[in-house]
Formats: C-alpha cells, sequence, structure tokens
C-alpha cells in the first residue's frame, strides 16, 4: 500500500490536487482579466470623443482601454501598493507605448470599428496574462496563460441643442451676462462628442425659433438634420453659438418643435436621440398661423370679425399672418419695437440664421421689416392685445394650445406648476388661474392667457416627442433661475421624469433629466453632468 | 499447538492508518482551498456585473423594492446578504481627475482652460487645491458597512446629496475640499491633451465587492474582496 501510494502520488495525486488548484487559480484570474477586458473596453468606447478624425479618437480609445485594463488588472510591481493577482504578470493587450498604437495578434489586441449600419462605433477587446502555475509547474507547466475578450459599443448620437435667448438671459450676474456664461458652457459641451460619427445640431429660440445649425434659412421648410461635420463646417455649432445675440421672449413650443423636426430629418432610428433644453424661464411665446384655419372650432381664423385686418383668412389666396405672439413685453432696448401682438415669422429680411441670431431683434409683423400688417393693427399692450385676434387653439405645428385636442388641461395638470395662480391674478409671472378653456374668450387680460397658451404648448410638444416610439428621443431639461425663475414642475413634465407631480408621464418614453441652475457657476458642471448621462445611455 | 504463518495482513492496516490523516488532509484541503477560491472568482464575477451596470447608469443608491436593489440582490444570492445587517457590503463610487479642465468647470476663479475641453494650455489658480488628484464626485454603499470600508478612501459624507443619487453637486466643493480626495492610484494622471486615453472630467466607475466568511485559514481570512473600474 505505501508502494502504491507513493506510486499515486506523483503519477495521480499531485496531478490531481495541481489541477483542483491551479485550473481554480487560472479560473479566478480569468474572471479578473475578463472584467478588466469589459472595463477596457468601455473606457474605450468612452475615450471616442477625443479629436475630430476616426484615427486620433482610435488612438485615444486604445490609449484608455490599455489604461483601464492595467487598473484592474494588476500585475506584479505596476502600480505601487498593489501585488499582482496571483502573480499575474506579462499583461499583453497589443498596445505599444512607445509608439501610441495597437497591433493586434491572435490573442492580444484593442480595435475600433466603425459600423455604420447599426450607427454605433464598437471596441474589440482581447488580452492574455500569464499566472505562474503553483502544482503542475512539476510537471514542466511554470505558467499558464490566461486570455480573455471584450466588447463595447458606443452609439452614435443625435443631439440637437436648444438654447434659449429671451431678454432675461442678459441678466449680469457676477459681472458676466448669463448668456455669455452659456455660450462658454455649451460651446465646451459640443466639442465632447464624436466628430464624424455623432450628429449635432443647435436651435436658438427667444419668442420664435431658428435652427441655426447646421446654418439653414431662417424658416426651415426642408430641415437636413443635424449632422457629423459639427466643428468642422462653415459656419459650424462652435461659430452659431458664439453668433448668438439676445432676442425676446421665450417660444418653447418652437423651440422644441423645430429640435424634433431636425431629429426627424436625420432620421437615425438606431442611435441616440437626444434634445437638450436650456431656459431661463417659463414659456410665454406662441406661434401661430393667425388667420389660418383653425381645427378645433373656433371658426376659419382667430381674427375677429371686428379687426380691421385686411385678411381675416388666408383662404382664396390671401397672404398669410404667420408670426409669434408673446405674454410680455419684448426687447425694449431694440431700435424697433417689437413689443406686444404678433410679430413676423414670415419674410425676415435677413435670409440666413446666422443674420436671425446676430440680430437682437426678431421680425416684427408691423415695424417694415419686410411683412406689411395688412391694417391689423399689432403694437398694443397687454389689456388690449385682443383688439385683433383671438388665441388660436393650436399653434403653428398643430400643438393644442388648450392641452390636448380632446381633452383640455385640467386643474390637476397646472397645481404644483408655478404656472398656475389661484388667486387668477395676472402678475408677477403668474398666468391667470381658471378654466383654461377661457383662453379663447376675449377679455381683457387674456394677454395673461396668451402665457397659458405658451406653457399649453411646450408641454403638448414635449409630449408629442416623447410618443415617438421609433426615433424614442430623450430630452434633458436645464433651468435657470433667472428672471423670476424655470417652473420645476413644467421642467420634470418636459424631461418625462416619473414623479408624481408630472400627471403626464409617459411609461414608455425615455426619462431624461431635469437639472435646476442656480447660479452662472453651475451652469458648465450641469452640461457636464448631462454629458456624462448621455456617454452613460450612449453605451 | 499450531504454528502459525506469520502475515503482513497488520501491516495493511497500520499503513491505512498512517496515511488516512495524508489522504484526508490532502483531500479536504483540496476543497477547502477550492472553495475559497471559487467564492473569489464569484465575488471578482459579481464586482464586474455590477460595474458594467453602475457605468450605464442603473441606479444602485435606493433601497428594497426598487429594481437596481433586486438586481443587486440576485448578483450576490449565492455570497451572502447585502443588508445593514448581512454578510456582504458593495460600495459604489464615481471618481475624476481634477485637471484643468476641471478647475475651469468650477468657475474662472479657479482656473481657465482653452475652449472648455481638456488642454494643457489652461491654467488653475491656487484656489483649485485638489489640482492634480484624483477625487470623489459620487459615493454610497448598501449593506453592512461595519464589515469593511473602501480601499479608495472615502468623501466628506456632509458633500453628498443624499436626493441625487449621493453626487457631489457641486464642482467647487471637489476641487476645494481635501476630504473629497481619493487614494485611487490605478490610472496614471492623463496629461490633458484631449488624446491621452483618459481625460480629466472623465468619470471613474468604481465597484467594491466585500463578503465575509467563505475563507480559509491562512487565505482571504475573514472574507472576499474583488474591485472593478469601469
Amino acid at each position: 500500500m505505501m508502494i502504491m501510494f507513493s506510486l499515486m502520488l506523483p503519477f495521480v495525486l499531485v496531478p490531481m490536487v495541481g489541477l483542483a488548484i491551479d485550473a481554480t487559480m487560472l479560473f479566478s484570474v480569468k474572471a479578473k482579466l475578463q472584467a478588466a477586458v469589459d472595463g477596457g473596453a468601455i473606457a474605450a468606447a468612452q475615450s471616442l470623443n477625443s479629436g475630430l478624425t476616426f484615427a486620433v479618437q482610435q488612438a485615444a480609445a486604445q490609449k484608455a482601454a490599455d489604461q483601464f485594463l492595467k487598473a484592474n488588472m494588476v500585475v506584479s510591481g505596476a502600480i505601487t501598493g498593489y501585488n499582482g493577482y496571483w502573480g499575474a504578470n506579462n499583461l499583453q493587450d497589443g498596445y505599444n507605448t512607445a509608439t501610441g498604437t495597437a497591433t493586434c495578434s491572435a490573442t492580444a489586441c484593442i480595435a475600433a470599428a466603425q459600423d455604420p449600419t447599426n450607427k454605433r462605433t464598437t471596441i474589440t477587446m482581447a488580452a492574455t496574462v500569464q499566472v505562474p502555475l503553483l502544482f503542475m509547474r512539476i510537471f514542466g507547466f511554470s505558467s499558464g496563460t490566461v486570455c480573455a475578450t471584450g466588447q463595447a459599443a458606443r452609439r452614435d448620437v443625435v443631439l440637437v441643442l436648444v438654447i434659449d435667448r429671451s431678454s432675461s438671459m442678459n441678466n449680469t450676474i457676477n459681472g458676466t451676462p448669463v448668456l455669455t456664461t452659456l455660450k462658454g458652457a455649451a460651446t465646451s459641451f459640443v466639442s465632447q462628442f464624436q466628430s464624424g460619427r455623432d450628429r449635432l445640431g443647435l436651435v436658438v429660440f427667444g419668442g420664435s425659433a431658428i435652427v441655426a445649425y447646421p446654418a439653414t434659412d431662417w424658416n426651415n421648410t426642408s430641415p437636413t438634420g443635424p449632422d457629423v461635420n459639427f466643428m468642422t463646417a462653415s459656419p459650424n455649432i462652435t461659430s452659431q453659438i458664439s453668433a448668438i445675440a439676445i432676442g425676446s421672449n421665450t417660444g418653447t413650443a418652437e423651440g422644441l418643435i423645430l429640435a424634433y423636426q431636425e431629429l426627424k430629418a436625420a432620421n437615425q432610428p438606431g442611435a441616440l436621440n437626444v434634445i437638450i433644453l436650456f431656459t431661463d424661464g417659463q414659456p410665454n411665446g406662441i406661434t401661430a398661423n393667425f388667420n389660418g384655419a383653425n381645427p378645433l372650432g373656433q371658426g376659419a381664423s382667430s381674427v375677429k370679425s371686428t379687426s380691421a385686418c385686411t385678411y381675416k383668412n388666408n383662404s382664396n389666396g390671401h397672404p398669410s399672418m404667420v408670426g409669434w405672439s408673446a405674454q410680455w413685453g419684448g426687447y425694449v432696448a431694440g431700435p424697433t419695437n417689437n413689443g406686444h401682438g404678433i410679430n413676423a415669422l414670415a419674410q425676415w429680411s435677413g435670409t440666413s440664421a446666422t443674420d436671425w441670431l446676430k440680430s437682437e431683434n426678431e421680425p416684427v409683423l408691423a415695424s417694415g421689416n419686410g411683412q406689411p400688417a395688412y391694417n391689423c393693427s399689432y403694437a398694443s399692450d397687454e389689456s388690449t392685445i385682443n383688439s385683433d385676434v383671438t388665441i388660436p387653439t393650436v399653434d403653428y405645428y398643430g400643438n393644442s394650445t388648450i392641452g390636448s385636442n380632446v381633452s383640455p388641461y385640467t386643474y390637476t395638470d397646472y397645481q404644483q406648476s408655478e404656472i398656475w395662480s389661484d388667486t387668477g391674478a395676472c402678475n408677477n409671472g403668474k398666468r391667470i388661474g381658471g378654466n383654461p378653456l377661457t383662453l379663447t374668450g376675449n377679455a381683457a387680460g387674456d394677454a395673461c392667457q396668451v402665457g397659458l397658451a405658451s406653457w399649453n404648448a411646450a408641454d403638448m410638444a414635449a409630449r408629442q416627442i416623447h410618443a415617438d416610439t421609433t426615433l424614442v428621443p430623450v430630452i434633458y431639461s436645464m433651468g435657470f433661475e433667472g428672471n423670476g425663475g424655470d417652473d420645476p414642475v413644467f421642467m420634470k413634465r418636459l424631461a418625462n421624469l416619473n414623479v408624481a407631480a408630472n400627471t403626464v408621464y409617459n411609461s414608455a418614453a425615455p426619462q431624461g433629466m431635469y437639472l435646476q441652475i442656480s447660479t452662472p457657476d453651475d451652469i458648465a458642471p450641469a452640461f457636464q453632468t448631462v454629458l456624462a448621462e448621455i456617454l452613460r445611455l450612449s453605451m | 499447538m499450531r504454528n502459525r504463518k506469520p502475515t503482513n495482513r497488520g501491516g495493511a492496516v497500520v499503513e491505512f492508518a498512517l496515511l488516512t490523516p495524508i489522504w484526508i488532509s490532502l483531500l479536504l484541503g483540496t476543497m477547502w482551498l477550492g472553495t475559497a477560491m471559487v467564492r473569489e472568482l464569484q465575488v471578482q464575477q459579481a464586482a464586474r456585473d455590477l460595474a458594467s451596470m453602475f457605468c450605464r447608469a442603473v441606479d444602485f443608491s435606493t433601497g428594497s423594492g426598487t429594481s437596481g436593489n433586486e438586481i443587486l440582490t440576485d448578483i450576490t444570492q449565492q455570497l451572502g446578504t447585502v443588508t445593514s445587517t448581512g454578510t456582504g457590503v458593495v460600495i459604489f463610487s464615481t471618481l475624476t481627475y481634477v485637471g484643468n479642465s476641471v478647475c475651469a468647470l468650477a468657475g474662472s476663479s479657479y482656473g481657465t482652460a482653452g475652449n472648455g475641453t481638456p488642454s494643457n494650455t489652461g491654467t488653475h489658480t491656487s484656489s483649485c487645491t485638489n489640482y492634480g488628484k484624483f477625487v470623489f464626485t459620487q459615493r454610497y454603499t448598501q449593506g453592512n458597512t461595519n464589515l469593511r470600508s473602501s480601499g479608495f478612501g472615502s468623501p466628506l459624507s456632509a458633500d453628498l446629496d443624499s436626493s441625487n443619487m449621493y453626487k457631489i453637486d457641486s464642482v467647487v466643493t471637489y476641487v476645494t475640499h481635501a476630504g473629497d480626495v481619493s487614494t485611487f492610484n490605478l490610472l496614471p494622471a492623463p496629461k490633458e491633451d484631449g488624446t491621452d486615453g483618459y481625460q480629466s472630467g472623465q468619470p471613474i466607475y468604481l465597484v467594491e465587492v466585500f463578503f465575509s466568511g467563505g475563507g480559509q485559514v491562512g487565505y482571504n481570512i475573514g472574507g472576499t474582496y474583488a474591485y472593478a473600474v469601469f
């Protein structure tokens, strides 16, 4: 028996125990290496935003992959305070630190590949490490090689940045106008995307809105959608951001709808479609075809029969009175009065989006900016804004101004929102209370109802966007507490957050994020937060 | 009287008695070490799975009944219980490197960076006291916090916003508070030219998993620990 045992020891027992221990050890190292490869691949996908060309992006991604691989799979002597995991050594991923390139062998590789069909960039990674064996070395196997492969994909991003240039954005805080701070943060933000793969666009709104990048004719009749040349085109997205001048009111609905039209024009269903809204106030502007046919039973147009306007409807070849109206006064410092009333959307004397951006005045219907007033008296104060028109029940883009085409908003929709005023007072930024249906009334004070209509139109615009199950757009809302503050509940509704205050939460649509920004110093970090979330979601 | 022929049957019993302890210790030793190593493998797998979800915005910060909590429970089911009195603890952290771009993010009095991107042309002022360090921007822990603390340090608990996934809301806070600096040194400090792999300001998602028990004398005594950096 002793002899038998002696014979078994080298040939049976040691190999058996050796297999058990060494194999388990190799499996442990494999698990560690697998985590390291996964971490490396994901970090690489995150680093794809560096540089303008794919070659540069790939180089940055390969380096990040190598760094994160080594952070997870620490080999002997590599980092102070860490021992090699089970004495693991000779970690190979094909990356050459000296040349900054990765050469792929059969088992060691970091490669980035563009996949236009599936609208993503994939990172494929393979790494090997050697582990000294404890028992099997008796039979000449001094070390074992462990291999792991991993893959990560970064979805392309289609993003439209929607920026508020309302006059309150000109407020100077700590010596700098808010808009200036915002422009810096937005510029930094857009430069973090992958040029050549991601598609970025820019929409700017005051009382009305315009697609500023890709630069179009101001009326945006044929949207082209955000494109991949956002950093290299002329004008590009950063030059357009820097061109933004202060405008007038807050026509949030048109801003959102133009952004959505851009996403639809780009039509990238596999990509991550994102709208980022930055605003400093509550909506108070609405764009409509004032003498157009009104589908909600308000008659042929919202121009009153008592009005002196020449064309009370746009039938029989009469010109359309497309324009925007706002609750509050316009930009008083401007050379022309673009105050209350209807401002022209059509026939702006400038021709390009850049002209529009640089002008502090949005076109005014009656001021000789190209569009004749046709005897309509639009320059009026808030109490007599309705001398010519009532508020249309849908805006130019079909968004209901009373909440819904079938069921108007109810008290519940407004009660937690800052739009609500129990006193019914039309002041201090509060809209008048009561049944929103009174929007169609003609009473003095309806100017306040323009604000309510604007709120409704913007809310409906967001709901329309969230109902898109093909592009599945995500809306991030950023509210700066500037002039009167933003409206947190409203912003949460726009972002489709699943919170009690949001009575219209759509569980089929993705939740965005709402960032309330209290000081200008928080603007850049807020953009950084959104960026981190977008890059997370794009993987 | 019969003369019995001597046999060596007794010798076999003696040999068996001599060898049994060796046999059994070899057998049990292999099993013990094996199970401890398998446990280590499982803890490592849990760290990997949780990190890959954490970096994709799965929220593990909320308590029982939430989807994040259920995932956490499912993943760690084989290992122990992740409750305040349980046998396991999982520590989630987000870190970032404070370079010029992060100082600039905090405001003009902390630094400026060319075009806001990581850039070695930017400068930071002396106000940006955490310049050149890895700092925490988020931290939350699930499970029995008495078992083990993070191997990378901890941020000031007063800086963490419990209503916002325990993030540090203000950049000014983490570029100035010395208490938010981490001992993390697994990644090299980035050069800030924007193409050097990991960039300053980019989040690092770190998950640490620890489960007590399952270790053997001389090996993983007290419990098993693993981390994953994504």
